[in-house]
């Protein structure tokens, strides 16, 4: 058990080593703590007077989530199972260690790691519920399936991830397949056809539907069964897994300490999606040498996006956005303005995740832009443009599935989502941003970036709320807004080559 | 006589305050390949930077085909060529995207891009892997990828910082006979390097710099004049005596944070 924990205790101060030695970085996460678990309180307090407390498919949106944990847990898998750090596998993998004695450990370290963010806020919901619910054993038997279900699901990726790194046969379709079968009852909301969670027997929707009857009541055993059978398989496989010699398996999962965004790390993490993706996304092949420079940049921000992966990012925001529209239909048969614009306030994460993502990844690369600087400028705006397309992609999407509400609601929710976009190009080429995490310039664009694109959409809402007026006020809101809008557009068209002017590498 | 490819008059560059460069001048001719050696921290990449405008000196003036760079910073550039000591590239295009990207960037027509980069990747032997992605690529297949981005629109001053590290014998080969291929042309080429006898058979002159300054500037027989060398002494051998004169190296600061050894 020493080595266990010797080998845990150096992995949770690898993994914490900026809050121990960065003043910062524990400020920071204690100016987190302090502004977000108070609030925790209050959404225990008063989720069960909240409308979605009372709907049917409150279960439904729960075991979505759970279920997307659990196909989170599969997909970091596929890159090896273990949380492991290179020095790692060159000095415990070269000694004496026993392999499980390093795969407890990282069990461990894994669980600590998922978990502790999570059991702060539990504890606080937990105990704003059991306040409000008067159900305080009820409350804490809700939490501990939790933990029991992230514990089966921890132990389920172990392994799996270590039988993916052996190369056993069938253990990537395994994790993919159980990825796809987690996720197909989500899709119930939207189309209804799919089966939805309380038919399929698994292990999320368990963990789902036990926690829910443990705090309003319900049938206990079937569920409780589910998950006890789950957590048997789960630790079946790990323990078989991890009777064997796992050391040569091992993968350099983790090259980033908590908050850290170490620069060769990230490429290092980065160049090994883009090989991985390369089969794929070497089909798209931009024709650079073709057309004006202002479509070569938009295709060379294209072609970035797609082969980086940054482009499963936008999907996955996309996804987010759906299921947050199809989810805010439920038990509301018409669809609202407040829809379309929580959507569009999603979708202003889009561009400041590209734009941090190229800030790391492209950043360094602009040397060779640096020697003909006449091109900052249209490079400037191919990254405006190419962010234009595919956040104006993912509103739309996000639009059609909360429903077809007015078209000016859409265009508002829409204009604050690309007035994101022009924001967060011209804080990227003004100001240099630093690539960790902890750094406070590093949350400027999270602050300025979401501002601006609420000061730029907040008069199209307010057209589209005067528009549904009676009166004249419909007829004229549509050429002011139209005109706005590209007002909007062309304005920060103009602001990027402005701030590429103050470019510096 | 033509005039200087580059001269630099009194150059001075400081960061946070501490010197980087300290009053240096030098001046490159047509058709020479001028080589630029010192210590790690000497100022070397320093002075290839402000020449390339990626940095503002502080004092001094440089001028590149008789334009001041500080007075007309841009239109400059069209004749120079520049690779970087980090060869940052984009990970995501192939060899040949990245090449003409940069040939779009230096407006070359598409016929004669086409060509150069067609030539350029035949003579630096990376045909094989031109359409593979960049993030491929070995350290000397980047390190080639990069001289030919810095070549592509055959400059008249050409600055390598480092250009041979990591690369291997028959691809630094090829290297020194692209160097050779500007200066035939009439180009310039300044090379800054560590690897002195490199240095000692690719350079016509050379400047020894240390702590932001030069301490000695001239042909080799002219290196070995001023360190007072012998006649067969190596580059090597009058690099080490002109540093060693020019002073111990600077103490190290104290460190300003706790030992990593101690118990927290």
């Amino acid at each position: 058990m020493g080595a266990v924990l010797t080998i845990y205790a150096f992995k949770v101060r690898q993994f914490f080593g900026p809050l121990r030695s960065e003043l910062g970085a524990v400020v920071i996460v204690a100016l987190l703590a302090v502004s977000l678990l108070p609030p925790m309180f209050f959404v225990g307090y008063f989720a069960p007077t909240l409308p979605i407390w009372q709907s049917a498919n409150l279960g439904e949106l729960f075991a979505v989530g759970l279920s997307a944990f659990l196909a989170f847990d599969l997909l970091f898998a596929l890159g090896g199972g273990t949380l492991t750090h290179p020095a790692e596998i060159d000095f415990f993998a070269t000694s004496r260690l026993r392999p499980r004695q390093y795969v407890v450990a990282d069990y461990l370290f894994q669980f600590t790691v998922t978990n502790a963010l999570a059991i702060p806020a539990l504890l606080v919901v937990g105990l704003g519920l059991s306040l409000r619910l008067g159900n305080g054993s009820e409350v804490v038997a809700a939490i501990l399936a939790f933990l029991a279900f992230t514990a089966a699901g921890l132990a389920l990726g172990q392994s799996v991830g270590l039988a993916i790194a052996a190369r056993r046969r069938g253990a990537k379709i395994l994790a993919v397949g159980l990825v796809v079968l987690l996720m197909i009852p989500a899709g119930h909301q939207v189309w209804p056809f799919l089966p939805s969670y309380q038919i399929v027997p698994l292990p999320s929707a368990a963990a789902a539907y036990l926690i829910l009857a443990l705090l309003f009541g319900g049938t206990l055993l079937p569920h409780t069964l589910l998950l006890t059978a789950f957590a048997l398989i789960a630790g079946i496989a790990w323990f078989a897994m991890t009777s064997r010699n796992v050391f040569p398996y091992l993968r350099p999962t983790m090259r980033i300490a908590f908050g850290q965004m170490n620069l060769r790390s990230k490429v290092a993490q980065q160049e090994a999606l883009i090989r991985g993706l390369s089969r794929l996304t070497r089909r798209v092949s931009p024709d650079l040498l073709e057309g004006p420079p202002l479509a070569m940049m938009t295709r060379l921000h294209l072609t970035r996006i797609i082969r980086d992966g940054s482009v499963l990012v936008v999907a996955l925001i996309t996804g987010v956005l759906a299921l947050i529209s199809a989810a805010s239909r439920v038990d509301q048969p018409a669809p609202s303005e407040l829809t379309l614009l929580s959507t569009g306030w999603v979708a202003v994460m889009i561009p400041v995740i590209l734009a941090f993502n190229w800030n790391v990844m492209d950043r360094a690369n602009l040397w060779t832009v640096a020697m003909s600087p006449r091109y900052f400028g249209t490079y400037f705006r191919g990254m405006y443009r190419t962010f234009l397309i595919l956040t104006g992609a993912g509103a739309v999407i996000g639009a059609v599935a909360g429903g077809a509400v007015s078209i000016l609601g859409a265009l508002a929710a829409t204009l604050m989502s690309l007035a994101a976009c022009g924001a967060a190009v011209v804080v990227f080429a003004a100001v240099k941003i630093p690539t960790d995490a902890f750094s406070l310039k590093a949350v400027i664009p999270f602050l300025v970036v979401p501002l601006i694109a609420l000061a730029a959409g907040a008069p199209a809402v307010a057209l589209a709320l005067f528009a549904s007026w009676p009166g004249p006020w419909s007829v004229v809101a549509w050429p002011i807004a139209i005109s706005y809008a590209i007002g909007i557009l062309v304005s920060f068209d103009r602001l990027v080559v402005a701030a590429s002017r103050r470019f510096q590498l | 006589m033509a005039s200087s490819a580059l001269v630099i008059q009194g150059l001075h560059k400081r960061y946070d305050g501490k010197p980087a460069v300290e009053g240096l001048s030098l001046s490159v001719e047509p058709g020479e390949v001028f080589g630029l050696i010192g210590p790690n921290g000497a100022g070397k990449t320093t002075t290839l930077k402000v020449v390339v405008g990626l940095l503002k000196p502080d004092y001094g003036r440089v001028v590149v085909g008789g334009h001041d760079i500080l007075a007309s910073p841009y239109d400059y550039k069209a004749a120079v060529g520049y690779l970087p000591e980090t060869t940052n590239l984009p990970d995501y295009l192939t060899g040949l995207e990245f090449l003409a990207f940069v040939g779009r960037l230096r407006d070359m027509p598409r016929d004669v891009l086409e060509a150069r980069i067609t030539a350029l990747v035949r003579r630096l032997g990376l045909e094989s892997a031109a359409r593979d992605l960049i993030v491929t690529y070995s350290k000397g297949m980047r390190q080639k990828t990069a001289f030919a981005a810095s070549v592509i629109h055959n400059p008249q001053l050409l600055i390598l910082d480092e250009p041979l590290a990591g690369v291997d014998p028959a691809g630094q080969y090829e290297l020194k006979g692209e160097v050779h291929e500007v200066t035939r042309r009439g180009g310039s080429v300044i090379v800054s390097t560590h690897m002195l006898d490199t240095a000692e058979k690719l350079c016509d002159r050379l400047a020894v710099m240390h702590r932001g300054r030069i301490v000695a500037l001239g042909t080799l027989a002219e290196l070995r004049s001023v360190a007072q060398a012998g006649a067969d002494a190596t580059l090597e051998q009058v690099f080490l005596r002109l540093t060693e004169e020019a002073g111990q190296p600077p103490t190290p600061e104290p460190p300003r944070r706790r030992s990593p050894f101690r118990r927290s």
